[in-house]
């Protein structure tokens, strides 16, 4: 675990040569990550935010994850009824309900597997999700895809020519960030690395492709490290203990993370859709007042997290 | 036990308290005790019933799988349908045991819970595979205490758009696949290792655990809550929430709904009582009898339907039969049904007074959260079967169970050798297949176990696989080609032994081969496909041929460019290229059209491709002055003109010719002339279509299509010629139309002249097509608002007027206001006090009478037959209402009656189109694809809205039923009408049996001119030329009966009367079809044209296809005042016949 951490910390290094740091998070500020099943996944999870959390003692922030399966630059995911605009346009909507200080963004999975000829409808479609996120905050850190884990996965081959497509992609993005003076984390990397190493003795992925709690727990070192601009390497840090076991009240943190992250997910992507704020809320619109009765218990949550931080990071 | 049981439950709702408490203030919330319900319900004979399980241990039993040990696990939702702010999902999976096997579950132990509406579970290993909203779960329990300690995310991203649609029914299938459903409204995105797989709307999804391979298998369906397979690996599904019985369904079937989809299949009963879950019975505990039949879940009707399935060409037929399990008890509720380790068959029971999602409040008190049975079912005196001890069994033993007579084990069976691996079970497996005798009984079906063992172990061998291939049984063929068709990439033979069984003697096997070349993917394979066509194609194998030729276009079109003959003989050409559907089939179409070896049937195809996809120069071929003159041809070829200029604005060079065939004798190629004229913009056209618009003996269709015409050309002759007919006198139908075709070009003066045509007084279908034509110009409901200003209409105009404002999706509300002011009438106010509904609803349940009620659902004023149908019988434009009563609650109906928007159906939504010329059309979506939109419109009739000219669509939450029909009932009448309406679907006389009784009539429409008509031929030309009669449909009672007082009596020879009625029976293979007559005296029978002997119950010999059968009943002489006909098959013979509901 450790080991990863440090490979990380070696290659950003390199890497910040090249493109501009994530802003760094202040007190105060909501965090919004928009992106697919990677994004959508860390909700069960929790690390990232987690190492983030803990990276930052005196800091209360606020995460809201927006992720969504299968997810691409456009809201392919999110367009219910309507045609992919109308998913983009959902997934704008869906920011606005957060009203995000701060924006970390993260795809290309499935734009991956378009292969080469996929490649400019991807960055013009990042371009133009940038473009609104932009007139949202200026803060925003672009996240690169993890790689897909060849010898892992049931398809090996789909995983080998997906790869190509994400390395591509990790230079691409380093490129649209460094345009647009954002933030950027490459993730892919390091895990590509890691993935190449044959004796890594535990699995990052679930089936080749989707992270498992220590896949999470190293990605989670990455961002963490990059977000506070620690690359000092101490095994000491608070980020770096986020990849050994979790201390009790460590935990305790992680699981209010995981229920407010649960609460948030009925706030933003409530079930029945269709009948309290779609085409059918005639029947049923008089219930997404419940939608909006969410807020005030996930707040309840950012509360009880802001206290068991404390306790998690006190020497 | 079961008192217990009841002491339990009883607490319990002393303890919960409001939900209960609520309940009690309301009407028609049965005693939740499980030993009331039990007293009411009621089995077929020589069956018994028994309580398995009940609340508190399972609350809302949703879906059930039994383990390989013998246990039924349970997934149950109190969170349904909508989670609580505040509320913890705790949802749970339950796990039933019957340890001593005296039919009771005496052990119950909660697998998992904090669980979000899960809507499915399948044990699995050390666990199980959970539907949990969003994400498919694998649970283990890695400590063997079966409690869920480890969550595994397998899948993820299904849509929750809706809670009774979200991801359900996993199923395990032959060969080691998982199955399962989603219903319309969901939406999923999914990443795989294989790359994201999506579907929107319903369908069945396919599933490799080890491989994480999945696939969109079949796609469609409201909501389709069964999926089972036979003995020999058919599929076949149930929906929820559309009538069309059991659904056969294979690998790229699309069914009602299907997103995308250009064509569709259908259920095998149409008109049936929806279902949800399924379940084939087997085993030697049941009556042989019920081998083998299905049942399924009638749930708005409170029982459990049987049917017999039969093999018939690629697919099946269906017949029900008695019922297994019905009762008055309202809040029986069968969701889900199979077969135990025992033998009996085992109901859940969801338990709920309410069953409806959407049309009811979710916080409605009367949704019960609490409770849930499982019922047990047993044959009377007959020996249980003994339940099998599989989980500590040998391979040998359990090889050897797979040749049980019981699926239940060798399901079981199945599963646990998939578990134990290779190393353990392929020699096993290889010895048992060397000891199979071929001569033994079950040999085909044993043979096919080991293959399909094989094929769970990624282990097919391929001397096997041949074997099975080369089989003498049919099915045992197709069950081979599938697994070949699942490991295509396995097995360099794959190729050929495909196109080898696309040539198969029987269809069925035919059908699996055509599915399975579609996999591969190439030109080749769609050719080889193609030599299906060797063999008539019944309907599943010209979908599943046509679906492999369009999925394939981009192969074997360029092949197809450079080699004519690529595809073999030019029937097969026509076929791909009618299939493509593509511009790029332009070029092949018009080679072919150019050769000499082209049938009639052939070019037609061709022709209406060309109109479709082809460019000017292409076009331009059909208007040549040989095609158009050739009689055959014409018609055909200017339809395809019209469509291309319709829709693509298509203009020929050679447009001109059309003029000349402007008086064709047939109507309709005059009718599609004279608008193209007017399209075309023809040089001395409009004088031309004004004189055909102003002639005496045009016939209404011609005349139509020439002021169409006329609005086409648009140009400042055509707009004075409109003016002119707009104000012709004595021709009331023709201004109609002259004034809705000028509003498309000349709203303002179009809308005087309206204003005034209605103070005219039309007739009401000329008011409707006036104001729909206003309606769906763009600002033209606003201009001819304006145009009524200070005019006064008749009061039927202003009312018909209404009528037709309000049953548009289009919002007129100012147009709505003028007609009140311009007729004189007050503002309809349709809202009622809770109070005033619950008088009512009092009022229903205590004198409504609902055989009034029936009459009055059939009178032609309220319209309601017009648009609803039930048994399958009457208008599409609406629901089917087989069951209302038994999903609907009393103040619901109220409410939709006097609010037809405030509750809509799944399927049942407007949608609106506006075009790039601003018009607007409206009505349901029945399909939309890259080629167009289509709508069928609140008359029933279809709509098509070329794609490319779509400006907008939108999803309108307003209904198609016109808002007060209720205002000509009296209080007495709408209560006798609700009476009627609840009842439907509930056990008693307004529930559909099971016969196949004829539901839709034709019956003739007497006249002084049909008199003469029949003088001069007789009444056999009735039945041989029933096209020169007038005719119109009627339906059937509920109970079956046509009422005779309904059909017109007509004078045919001097004060002798007749009544002529009609019916149809599609046969898909000829053979004997029994037909049940109420009586034999004073009636005439005949079959197409020919005279039959009547009998009481008379046997037809009937030809493949739809049958049309005519009766003339002598008034007087015929003894009976309704007339109720039953089909069924005739002894001996292998027919199968389906009552046709539109002829």
């Amino acid at each position: 675990m450790l080991r990863i951490v440090l490979a990380a910390t070696v290659f950003l290094g390199t890497s910040r040569l090249e493109a501009a740091d994530p802003f760094p998070l202040e007190n105060g500020d909501t965090v919004a990550f928009v992106g697919n099943t990677f994004v959508e996944r860390e909700q069960r999870e929790g690390y990232i935010e987690l190492a983030l959390t803990l990276a930052l003692p005196e800091a209360d922030l606020k995460f809201r994850n927006l992720g969504w399966s299968g997810d691409t630059v456009s809201g392919r995911s999110r367009r219910f009824f309507g045609a992919t605009e109308e998913g983009f346009q959902h997934l704008l909507q869906h920011l606005d309900i957060v009203k995000p200080s701060v924006i970390f963004v993260s795809y290309g999975t499935n734009e991956a597997f378009d292969g080469e000829r996929g490649r400019q409808s991807f960055i013009e479609g990042y371009s133009r999700l940038l473009d609104e996120l932009q007139k949202r905050t200026e803060r925003i850190t672009l996240i690169t895809s993890p790689p897909l884990d060849a010898s892992r996965s049931p398809a090996p081959q789909v995983a080998i020519e997906a790869n190509k497509e994400l390395e591509w992609q990790s230079i691409a993005v380093r490129d649209l960030a460094a345009e647009r003076g954002f933030g950027f984390i490459d993730i892919y990397s390091p895990l590509a690395k890691a993935f190449s190493e044959t004796t890594l003795p535990i699995s990052y992925t679930e089936n080749g492709m989707h992270l498992t709690p220590d896949g999470y727990k190293a990605v989670a070192g990455v961002i963490a490290m990059a977000a506070v601009r620690d690359d000092s390497g101490r095994n000491d840090s608070p980020i770096v203990a986020i990849g050994r076991s979790l201390t009790t009240p460590q935990e305790q943190l992680r699981q209010a993370i995981v229920e407010k992250n649960e609460l948030f997910f009925h706030r933003h992507r409530p079930q029945n859709e269709t009948y309290l704020r779609g085409f059918r809320k005639h029947e049923q619109g008089n219930n997404a007042a419940e939608i909006i009765a969410f807020e005030p218990l996930v707040a309840e949550k950012d509360q009880q997290i802001f206290s068991l931080r404390k306790k998690a990071t006190r020497p | 036990m079961i008192n217990i049981r009841c002491a339990v439950t009883i607490l319990l709702v002393a303890l919960i308290g409001s939900p209960v408490s609520a309940q009690r203030n309301l009407t028609d919330i049965p005693d939740p005790d499980p030993q009331k319900e039990l007293e009411r319900l009621r089995v077929a004979d020589g069956f018994e019933i028994n309580l398995f399980a009940s609340d508190p241990v399972i609350a809302k039993p949703i879906q059930s799988n039994w383990d390989a040990r013998g246990r039924l696990w349970v997934a149950t939702s109190s969170v349904y349908p909508q989670l609580e702010p505040g509320e913890v999902a705790n949802d749970k999976i339950v796990i039933l045991e019957d340890t001593d096997g005296d039919g009771k579950a005496d052990k119950n132990i909660v697998f998992a819970e904090g669980l979000l509406i899960p809507t499915g579970v399948l044990p699995a290993g050390n666990g199980a595979y959970v539907a949990n909203s969003t994400e498919l779960l694998f649970m283990e329990d890695t400590d063997s205490d079966d409690k869920a300690d480890k969550t595994h995310v397998i899948l993820s991203g299904f849509g929750t758009e809706d809670t009774h649609h979200i991801l359900h029914t996993l199923r395990r299938g032959p060969g080691g696949f998982i199955y399962f459903n989603q219903s319309i409204y969901i939406h999923s995105n999914i990443e795989t290792p294989w790359g994201p797989k999506r579907l929107d709307g319903g369908g069945i999804w396919k599933f490799r655990p080890e491989s994480l391979e999945l696939d969109v298998w079949v796609r469609g369906f409201v909501n389709p809550w069964g999926h089972q397979f036979d003995d020999w690996g058919q599929q076949f599904a149930t929906d929820g929430a559309f009538g069309e019985g059991v659904n056969f369904v294979f690998p790229g079937s699309a069914f009602v709904t299907a997103v995308g989809a250009d064509r569709i299949l259908q259920g095998l009963s149409p008109g049936q009582p929806k279902h949800a879950s399924l379940a084939i019975l087997s085993g030697e505990h049941l009556p042989e009898d019920y081998r083998g039949t299905f049942i399924a879940n009638d749930f708005r009707g409170n029982r459990v339907n049987r049917f017999e399935i039969e093999e018939s060409q690629s697919g099946y037929v269906a017949r029900q039969v008695n019922d297994l399990v019905w009762t008055d008890h309202v809040a029986f509720r069968p969701v889900d049904v199979s077969m135990g380790p025992d033998g009996a068959i085992y109901v859940s029971d969801w338990y709920n007074p309410i069953i409806q999602h959407g049309e009811v409040d979710f916080r409605d008190p009367r949704r019960d959260r609490i409770h849930g049975r499982i019922w047990r079912v047993t044959a009377k005196d007959r020996p249980l079967v003994k339940r099998p001890e599989l989980t500590d069994a040998t391979p040998q033993e359990l090889v050897q169970a797979l040749t049980s007579p019981q699926r239940w084990t060798r399901d079981a069976a199945r599963q646990l050798i998939a578990e134990r691996g290779r190393d353990e079970m392929i020699p096993a497996l290889t010895q048992f297949l060397n000891s199979l005798s071929k001569d033994a009984p079950e040999f085909e079906r044993n043979r096919l176990e080991v293959l399909w063992a094989q094929q769970s172990l990624g282990a097919v061998d391929l001397e096997l696989l041949k074997a099975v291939l080369h089989s003498s049984e049919h099915r045992a063929r197709a069950a081979a080609v599938r697994v070949l068709s699942d490991e295509v990439a396995k097995f360099s033979e794959a190729r050929v032994w495909l196109a080898a069984a696309a040539t198969d003697a029987h269809p069925q096997v035919r059908l699996e081969a055509v599915n399975g070349l579609r996999q591969l993917g190439d030109a080749e394979a769609a050719k080889q496909a193609l030599a299906a066509l060797e063999a008539p194609l019944d309907k599943n194998l010209d979908y599943a041929l046509w679906l492999t030729a369009r999925e394939l276009q981009e192969r074997w079109l360029p092949k197809v460019s450079n080699d004519p003959n690529f595809l073999g003989p030019v029937s097969r050409l026509v076929f791909a290229l009618n299939a493509a559907a593509t511009a790029e089939a332009v070029t092949p179409a018009v080679k072919l059209w150019d050769e000499d070896d082209v049938s009639k049937e052939e070019r037609s195809e061709l022709a209406a491709l060309i109109g479709r996809f082809g460019g000017p120069r292409e076009v331009a071929r059909l208007a040549e002055i040989d095609i158009l003159a050739d009689g055959d041809l014409r018609t055909v070829a200017l339809s395809a003109l019209l469509v291309a200029a319709k829709n693509r604005k298509v203009v020929p060079k050679n447009a001109a010719n059309v003029l000349r065939f402007i008086d064709s004798d047939s109507d309709e190629a005059a009718a599609i002339a004279a608008e193209l004229t007017g399209l075309y913009r023809i040089e001395g056209g409009v004088a031309q279509l004004t004189e055909i618009a102003t002639g005496e003996g045009t016939p209404k269709g011609v005349r139509a299509a020439a002021i169409s015409g006329l609005a086409a050309d648009g140009g400042p002759e055509a707009k004075a010629a409109l003016a002119k007919l707009a104000s012709l006198p004595n021709s009331p139908a023709t201004r109609v139309d002259a004034v809705s075709a000028w509003s498309r070009v000349d709203l303002q003066a179009a809308a005087s002249a309206a204003g005034e045509l209605l103070q005219d007084s039309p007739t009401e279908a000329e008011t409707a097509a006036l104001i729909t034509a206003f309606l769906t110009a763009q600002d033209g409901a606003k201009t001819l608002a304006l145009s009524l200003k200070g005019k006064k209409v008749t009061e039927p105009v202003a009312s018909a007027a209404l009528r037709a404002v309000s049953t548009s999706a289009i919002k007129a509300e100012p147009l709505a206001e003028a007609l009140r002011v311009a007729g004189g009438l007050a503002e309809l106010n349709e809202e009622m006090t809770p109070q005033q509904i619950a008088s009512l609803v009092e009022q229903v349940q205590a004198s409504g009478d609902p055989q009034r009620g029936e009459l009055l659902y059939r009178r032609d004023d309220l319209q309601c037959l017009k648009c609803h149908a039930i048994g399958g019988a009457g208008g599409i434009v609406g629901p089917d209402l087989t069951s209302i009563g038994g999903s609907a609650q009393i103040d619901y109906l109220i409410e939709s009656l006097l609010q037809p928007s405030s509750k809509i159906k799944e399927g049942y939504h407007t949608t609106t189109v506006v075009r790039d010329d601003g018009t607007i059309s409206s009505g349901v979506l029945v399909r939309k694809t890259g080629e167009a939109i289509v709508l069928r419109d609140n008359n029933g009739q279809e709509v098509s809205i070329p794609s490319d000219d779509v400006v907008e669509e939108v999803i309108s939450p307003v209904s198609l039923m016109p808002t007060g029909l209720t205002q000509k009932l009296r209080r007495d009448e709408l209560v006798d009408l609700v009476a009627f309406l609840s009842r439907l679907g509930k056990p008693g006389d307004y529930q559909v049996k099971p016969g196949r009784f004829v539901r839709s009539w034709r019956v003739l429409d007497a006249s002084p001119q049909v008199g003469a008509l029949v003088r001069a031929n007789g009444t056999g030309a009735l039945a041989r030329a029933p096209q020169n009669f007038p005719w119109r449909s009627v339906v059937a009672t509920v109970s079956g009966s046509l009422l005779l007082s309904e059909v017109p009596a007509a004078d045919f020879f001097n004060g002798q009367k007749f009544r002529v009625v009609q019916f149809a029976v599609a046969t898909p293979e000829a053979g004997r079809i029994s037909m049940k007559l109420p009586s034999a005296t004073g009636i005439a029978a005949y079959l197409a044209g020919s005279p039959l002997e009547v009998v009481e119950e008379t046997t037809l010999d009937l030809p493949a296809g739809q049958s049309v059968i005519t009766l003339v009943l002598e008034v007087g002489k015929f003894p009976k005042e309704s007339l109720e006909i039953e089909i069924s098959e005739a002894e001996g013979s292998s027919a199968r016949a389906q009552l046709v509901n539109q002829f």
